[in-house]
């Protein structure tokens, strides 16, 4: 009986010490946030903003803007307001078929990252088809432990 | 002798006091005092403007960071700070307008987000151009002052 409960708890202490490093590892890797704002998790954001312009998802795309987000367009115009592309998506007037983003260059300012790349977008605006090159910017804003888009400036390339 | 010392003293006192005075009114002039603000973050813009206006690459330099780029009108991307000083300075780049207008100002901390409109002109590579640009210019807060560390150009196109 004695030597039972020594074996128990000696397997008990191995369980633990093989498990507790890969739930330490999973929790450590999903909570980017906790790690404060870097180049690589705004990277991150900025791929999952492409993910959901890319899939028309407009709570996606809602989710990473802040509240006072803008857009000054391709064409020079500025936009106020997040609810701009999803908006756009649900009335079927943006569809998008492709978002791919290339050459990304980031650089981190404190509590503020700018993200500029490559964008090759196609898909339907108001009715018209449309497949450009644009050079956009993103900028970030590290608010309550996550990143938050809050200007998205758009050339379009010749 | 004894009313000798005491003006000395006098003098001791009051000279320390007026110094206080020219301190005290610098401090309330002196826009780094401030720290970083919507209206300061405006006035560093309008001097870069101005810099840009006069062709004065010495004063453009001063504004922008060493990390500073362009992303141009027609969506390249270019490097470095030196690049319109020295494109002024050989001659390459001159402008005869840049007035700015409708201005979006956006402060985030020590990061403010400047877009305005553009109307510029002069010549560029020996050819004359006049465009209307829409312009981004991000500002960082470092030792007192704003430097700006990119600039993002659009051409506005009228459909």
């Amino acid at each position: 009986m004695k030597l039972s409960i020594r074996h128990r708890m000696a397997a008990l202490v191995v369980v633990s010490l093989l498990v507790a490093p890969l739930v330490i590892s999973k929790v450590a890797k999903s909570a980017q946030a906790a790690d404060g704002p870097t180049a690589e998790n705004v990277m991150a954001a900025e791929e999952d903003l492409a993910r959901a312009m890319r899939e028309n998802d407009p709570d996606g795309i809602a989710r990473w803007l802040s509240d006072d987000w803008a857009v000054i367009s391709g064409k020079g115009g500025v936009g106020e307001g997040k609810s701009i592309f999803p908006d756009g998506i649900r009335q079927s007037y943006l569809t998008r078929k492709t978002f791919e983003i290339s050459e990304p260059r980031v650089r981190l300012y404190g509590n503020v990252a700018l993200v500029t790349t490559k964008v090759n977008t196609s898909g339907m605006f108001g009715g018209k088809p449309f497949d450009v090159v644009e050079r956009q910017t993103d900028v970030w804003v590290w608010k309550d432990g996550g990143w938050k888009c809050v200007l998205t400036h758009e050339t379009l390339e010749k | 002798m004894r009313s000798h010392v005491h003006s000395k003293m006098l003098v001791v006192l009051v000279v320390p006091i007026l110094a206080l005075v020219p301190i005290s009114a610098s401090a309330r002039d002196g826009k780094p005092e401030a720290g970083p603000t919507a209206e300061n973050a405006m006035a560093a813009e309008e001097e870069l403007a101005r810099a840009f206006r006069n062709n004065d690459a010495d004063a453009i330099s001063n504004l922008l960071d060493s990390s500073w780029a362009v992303i141009t009108a027609n969506g390249d991307v270019a490097e470095g700070p030196s690049i319109f000083p020295e494109g002024i300075k050989i001659g390459y780049r001159t402008l005869k307008t840049f007035d700015m207008s409708e201005p979006r100002v956006r402060l985030y901390g020590n990061v403010a987000l400047i877009t305005i409109k553009l109307d510029l002109a002069g010549v560029f590579g020996g050819k004359p151009f006049d465009v209307l640009e829409r312009e981004t210019d991000t500002w960082v807060w470092k030792d007192g002052g704003w430097k700006c560390v990119l600039t993002h150009e659009s051409f506005v196109k009228h459909s």
